[in-house]
């Protein structure tokens, strides 16, 4: 029977070819439409979260929510060495993080100051690929590297002085003086317009809070689950500290991906119709053009379940066919967009760049969108074949012959 | 004939209380605090619940729209000077030498205590902006106050919905009051305590500001010295005094 069926779809290609074309253009609008919507969030994800802030961040406790230097950890008083030395972690990144008032003689801007290390930090900030003009401060100097977007606003350049005046540890005044050694760019647009990167050591004493960090960033080995490296590094923590993963560290990024995704979806189960109906149409066009044939059959003594059997399995040959092959073809485009992402201008990039995003349309290259979807095509195409099962079912021999 | 007395003997009483005028009461009061002219030594302690710190400055005004501060302990902030000359406010950084204009909206805190810039540096007067009622006689630990509520002028440019303030009979001292925001909610409170002859009267020598959602955060500035006659040269409430300021 599978060589009947088999027979069928050579007999007429013409037909054959529309219906795994149809199917497979199906699938590749699906899988193309979700990889780029998943490809887009998993692109700023990896920037925050991967380059910029850790999937693991150490502090005191209460210190995320209230951003208070007064809640800062003693280095001497934590176990960073057993820190490092779980599995799943590269290093323990330290910083620290406050905010500043920075004023040119002209203008002033309110600004988020982190004293890094840049030799020992994420991939995102680690100066080498990120500075535009000038060059990396020396540790311990008087120097600081100005994101791209808060050089513009303060209209300073590489030699110029910046004053920054703000509350250290325990309300002690905070203020110092420093020389724009660099200006980079942060690829988070966010940080990019506010972020004022100087050495570990200058921002500990601009803060009066020499041997203090706000927080340890755990860095994970490249295929570590953070979730995993949670577990293992938890009985580690004192009860002073809060060992947070990125999803708690940004709720708000985790429903705005939510909601973006339910939007996604919406327009996917769209399209979804739109294919149920097309593949309908190719269903249609097969059952009525074989009439006369399925009449021959069935007068010459053919069962009409064996006949329907045949028919349906030569559907799901051809939506198979053309899932596999939609499947195989989107996934180069898959691949060039993610390295090549589309980069928006105009009005949408600057609609885009309001909500601090970055205007670059990425994709995935996940293999499962790709499966789902084509399991999904596939079970449409088996739906939409009970119609000639149907259509058989109730087949009577004489009419159909001389239709 | 009962009722009739009881209600005579109301409204005696209640004219007693509410034949005080409660706006001169609090010009009264504010003129004690303030004079035209005045020189302060002060310390200024801010309590957490883990630690504690204290600062010593030094705080002259004239009028209602100048101060000069210098802070003279600790050694970090030594020097540091906070200049407000009518609706400008300065900030001297003695550590990079500069003199910084401060924004013209500042709420958050001043130096790390619970004062915050508004209320130290542009300390506004309670009797132009808002409209009074007396609320009758309510004790302030041990001492007969009048209660007096505040409620803002439509067209004042104040960041409280309502202020209470109590000031004590006898003396016309403003012994506490509570500043609350435009749901009604207590934010802080300012106390008076520890009466003391200080520039020849009889005035709280310490002022304890509580914020109402914090636990174990106050700040106490205690005067230790406070002269009502000092005499400022023309230009010393001017940018270029900052720096030489001692």
């Amino acid at each position: 029977m599978l060589k009947l069926a088999w027979r069928n779809i050579w007999r007429n290609k013409g037909r054959s070819i529309i219906t795994i074309a149809a199917t497979m253009f199906c699938v590749i609008f699906a899988v193309v439409l979700r990889s780029f919507q998943v490809g887009v969030w998993e692109h700023m994800v990896d920037d925050i979260v991967a380059n910029n802030f850790g999937y693991l961040q150490i502090h005191q406790k209460g210190f995320w929510g209230e951003q208070s230097l007064d809640l800062s950890m003693d280095e001497a008083a934590l176990p960073m060495d057993q820190w490092a030395e779980v599995d799943g972690v590269r290093s323990v990144v330290r910083r620290l993080e406050s905010f500043s008032l920075v004023s040119t003689e002209h203008s002033n801007r309110g600004s988020l100051v982190l004293g890094i290390e840049p030799e020992n930090e994420l991939p995102g900030l680690k100066l080498q690929d990120q500075i535009v003009e000038g060059q990396v401060f020396a540790p311990g100097s008087d120097q600081v590297v100005v994101s791209e977007g808060l050089a513009e606003f303060l209209k300073v350049s590489v030699g110029d002085s910046l004053m920054f005046l703000s509350q250290g540890y325990r309300g002690a005044s905070a203020y110092g003086q420093f020389m724009v050694s660099g200006i980079a760019k942060i690829s988070n647009p966010e940080l990019n317009k506010q972020l004022v990167l100087m050495p570990l050591q200058t921002a500990q004493w601009m803060y009066n809070g020499m041997g203090l960090l706000t927080t340890a960033v755990v860095d994970l080995e490249p295929g570590a689950d953070h979730k995993e490296v949670k577990a293992q590094l938890l009985p580690l923590m004192s009860e002073e500290l809060e060992l947070l993963e990125w999803e708690e560290l940004f709720p708000e990024l985790i429903q705005t991906i939510e909601a973006d995704m339910a939007g996604g979806q919406i327009f996917v189960t769209i399209l979804y119709f739109i294919i149920s109906f097309v593949l309908l149409g190719t269903v249609i066009m097969m059952v009525s053009e074989r009439q006369r044939e399925f009449g021959i059959l069935v007068s010459i003594g053919m069962r009409k379940t064996t006949l329907a059997f045949v028919t349906v399995l030569e559907n799901l040959m051809l939506t198979l066919g053309g899932a596999i092959v939609g499947m195989a073809l989107v996934k180069p485009v898959q691949f060039y967009f993610k390295y090549n992402p589309i980069d928006l201008s105009g009005q949408m990039k600057e609609a885009i760049e309001q909500f601090d995003f970055e205007p670059k349309l990425y994709t995935t290259t996940s293999f499962i969108i790709n499966l789902n979807h084509g399991a999904i095509v596939f079970v449409i195409g088996v739906l939409v074949s009970l119609y000639a099962v149907w259509k058989i079912m109730k087949l009577e021999p004489v009419k159909s012959m001389r239709a | 004939m009962t009722r009739f007395f009881t209600s005579l003997i109301l409204a005696c009483a209640t004219s007693f209380v509410f034949g005080q005028n409660p706006t001169t009461l609090l010009q009264q009061a504010e003129a004690k605090l303030s004079g035209s002219r005045s020189a302060a030594e002060v310390s200024i302690r801010t309590v957490r619940p883990r630690w504690e710190r204290t600062m010593d400055a030094k705080i002259w005004n004239e009028g209602m729209d100048k101060t000069m501060i210098l802070i003279t302990g600790p050694a970090r902030e030594k020097g540091t000077v906070f200049l407000r000359n009518g609706d400008e406010v300065w900030h001297y950084v003695p550590g990079i030498k500069k003199v910084v204009a401060l924004p013209a909206a500042m709420v958050q805190s001043w130096m790390g205590t619970d004062f915050t810039n508004d209320a130290l540096i542009n300390a506004g007067s309670l009797v132009e902006d808002y409209t009074h009622t007396l609320k009758g006689i309510v004790s302030i630990d041990g001492t007969p106050c009048y209660q007096i509520e505040l409620v803002p002028k439509p067209e004042a440019a104040v960041v409280w919905g309502k202020v209470i303030t109590h000031i004590s009979v006898k003396q016309t001292l403003q012994l506490r009051t509570e500043f609350y925001d435009e749901d009604d909610y207590l934010v802080t409170t300012l106390k008076a305590t520890d009466i003391k002859n200080l520039g020849g009267q009889s005035l709280p020598s310490k002022l304890t500001i509580i914020p109402a959602d914090e636990e174990g955060f106050y700040t106490e500035m205690t005067y230790k010295k406070l002269d009502f006659n000092p005499i400022f040269a023309p230009d010393f409430f001017e940018r270029s005094n900052m720096k030489q300021l001692q």
